[in-house]
């Protein structure tokens, strides 16, 4: 039996049940990246389909082919370009989210420098928007702020 | 065993994502990011560079929380790339400083793109207070130092800003000069003497004024500065600064070392402490001051020979002594004088010298293996005759600095005089050539300068000193030459 598993490992599959009824299938080595989905295979074992209540049939694809893409360790910058370029804001936000749910570190990381690239230059409302955040500032500690912001960022626009 | 319900994820995971279950269940209604975690936040705040920080300190009052918590300061401060401040060099109090994050992609712009230096940061005035009490004294006749010149398109009746004064200020008085950085925090000097005055954080304009000695310089006891310099302890988790000078007396017409006065601040203190230390120390001149795992190192320039070695003071063990150099590169050359480029600073946790070896070399040695004498290598050498310029160019100075580990592939900064820096990349292109535009001076200081988020308050420990902001003080001063915005640009030669 144990031999039978070892020799099988490198093509075994998972099977993932995302939080809207469908099925996805990946590689155990891939599963093993994801420390969820791992911590849920020990629990189950590897032949029950895993539940993920909280990974959904949009994002889980994706996930998916990043980590097809991470055991043959062919992930480059390229790669991680083209994986992103298409990407609006909410479906990244998404994914960071499932990946931080999933716990797979290795993406998680790269849509957190993502997301942070997206914010790069843009300006405070924007960022307010973008995380759903109220402004609680007083208007006094408001436009203080915004003079500091005026000097060190004098002649140079924020961009929208 | 079979288990009869599945099990749920573990705790912590669940601890984290219990928002998210909220969130992800009506998904397709709420943004996404609404009631985010804030160590999810923290996760992508810690990857922005210092300009989009600073922006986003003005989110919300937790994030402001968030950024400015000593630990994320810490963990931030470590990922921010090696970074130069430039600030303009001539007649002007030059007060500005504009940041210059040393990221590969700055360098590979094409020659059409300018990339901006920004952000811009303040140090204080040297001589504000009676700056502002020259402002505050309308006089009658105007007084030559100060004039108020109103800014012509002044918005004070649509914000309630008050208006920006126009000060023409003099740099005998004011202009700082900076000892070292260490931490994120700058050391300022007097730009004569060179001894501290104010510890500083250009990036939240916050400063503090040193102590006056008792054994300081004065109209009554001159003294001769030997030398100066700025630390961290990790040990005690405390800033310190020294002051060196040499006190003289007068014996029958010529002047006699009486004493050398060796003394430490601990920032945050009111006082400066006297240290016992080899007097044979007093004949020389320390410089390039470095802190590097708690020890401020020197380049010596030893009296009438002019020998130079390393000297290092130990901020634990109060010890002053000597610190293996560089094969070869301080040995006696004839025509090595007092202002021939020579550099010292710490990148990364190494030490590094920059030097001129000969007309033409720069030379730059890297101590892989701190405190051991042989690990001193030297890892360029540099012709700068066939550099990009093209042409011998006589008044190269040929500092440089490190801007990567040197084992993640090299790449250093030149600097070349009238304001160029040369960018090189022995792998990828050689030399590039940049030039700094926007402004009318004609020489440029770099300052090596890594910027960090901490707050002078986390450091100063108590209500002994009072930490100044340079917003609140001088928010309606600006000087005549702060109307530039620097920008970098490649030459193509």
């Amino acid at each position: 039996m144990a031999q039978e598993a070892s020799s099988s490992t490198s093509s075994k599959t998972i099977s993932l049940k995302t939080g809207d009824g469908e099925i996805f299938e990946i590689e155990a080595s891939a599963a093993k990246q994801m420390k969820t989905v791992q911590r849920l295979i020990d629990d189950l074992g590897d032949d029950i389909t895993i539940p993920l209540h909280n990974v959904f049939s949009k994002e889980l694809p994706k996930i998916i082919e990043y980590y097809k893409k991470d055991i043959t360790g062919e992930i480059t910058k390229d790669f991680e370009a083209e994986f992103v370029k298409d990407l609006n804001d909410d479906e990244v936000k998404v994914l960071f989210l499932a990946a931080n749910y999933l716990d797979a570190n290795k993406l998680f990381e790269f849509l957190s420098q993502n997301i942070a690239d997206r914010l790069e230059s843009k300006s405070v409302e924007y960022v307010r928007k973008y995380f759903g955040v109220e402004n609680d500032f007083t208007p006094e500690e408001e436009s203080k702020l915004r003079e500091e912001r005026a000097w060190s960022f004098r002649g140079i626009k924020e961009d929208e | 065993m079979k288990r009869k319900k599945y099990s749920i994820p573990s705790p912590r995971v669940s601890q984290r994502c219990n928002k998210v279950v909220d969130e992800t269940e009506n998904h397709e209604l709420c943004p996404y990011f609404a009631n985010i975690p804030s160590h999810l936040v923290v996760q992508i705040l810690l990857q922005l560079p210092i300009k989009s920080l600073l922006i986003c300190k003005c989110v919300c009052k937790m994030w402001k929380a968030l950024i400015s918590e000593p630990h994320f300061v810490k963990l931030h401060f470590h990922k921010t790339p090696v970074s130069l401040m430039i600030r303009t060099k001539d007649h002007r109090v030059s007060r500005t400083l504009h940041l210059l994050e040393c990221e590969p992609e700055k360098f590979e712009i094409g020659s059409d793109n300018h990339v901006k230096l920004q952000p811009i940061f303040k140090l204080p005035l040297r001589d504000a207070k009676s700056l502002r009490e020259k402002m505050m004294n309308k006089p009658k006749r105007p007084v030559r130092a100060v004039r108020l010149v109103l800014e012509k398109n002044t918005d004070k009746n649509s914000d309630g800003d008050s208006q920006m004064l126009n000060i023409d200020s003099k740099p005998y008085y004011d202009k700082f000069g900076v000892v070292n950085s260490c931490n994120g925090l700058l050391c300022l000097c007097c730009p004569f003497e060179g001894n501290p005055l104010v510890i500083s954080n250009p990036v939240t304009g916050e400063f503090i004024r040193l102590p006056k000695s008792a054994n300081a310089p004065s109209r009554v006891r001159k003294l001769e500065p030997v030398g100066f310099g700025f630390g961290f302890q990790p040990k005690t988790n405390e800033y310190m600064v020294i002051q060196i000078w040499n006190k003289y007396v007068r014996r029958s017409y010529t002047r006699v070392l009486e004493r050398m006065i060796f003394e430490i601040n601990t920032v945050g203190t009111l006082s400066w402490r006297n240290v016992e230390v080899d007097p044979q120390v007093s004949n020389s001149t320390l410089k390039y001051p470095t802190c590097l795992n708690g020890v401020i190192h020197w380049i010596r320039f030893e009296g009438q020979t002019q020998n130079r070695s390393i000297l290092c003071f130990c901020l634990e063990s109060e010890r002053l002594q000597s610190f293996p150099s560089p094969p070869h590169v301080f040995r006696n050359h004839h025509t090595v004088s007092r202002n021939e480029p020579i550099s010292m600073g710490e990148s990364r946790g190494l030490l590094y010298i920059c030097d001129r070896s000969s007309f033409h070399d720069v030379t730059m040695w890297v101590m892989k293996e701190y405190g051991i004498g042989e690990s001193w290598t030297k890892v360029y050498n540099i012709d700068t005759s066939i550099s990009a310029l093209g042409r011998p160019d006589r008044w190269r100075c040929g500092l440089c600095w490190p801007l990567k580990h040197f084992e993640d592939g090299a790449s250093l900064l030149l600097y070349h005089s009238c304001k160029c820096l040369i960018y090189f990349e022995p792998e990828k292109y050689g030399f590039k050539v940049f030039r700094i535009h926007g402004t009318d001076s004609e020489q440029v200081q770099i300052i090596p300068h890594t910027p960090s988020l901490v707050s002078l308050k986390d450091v100063v420990k108590g209500d002994n000193i009072e930490v100044l902001n340079i917003y609140s003080m001088c928010a309606n001063v600006k000087l005549r030459e702060e109307n530039e915005v620097l920008s970098l640009s490649q030459q193509l030669v």
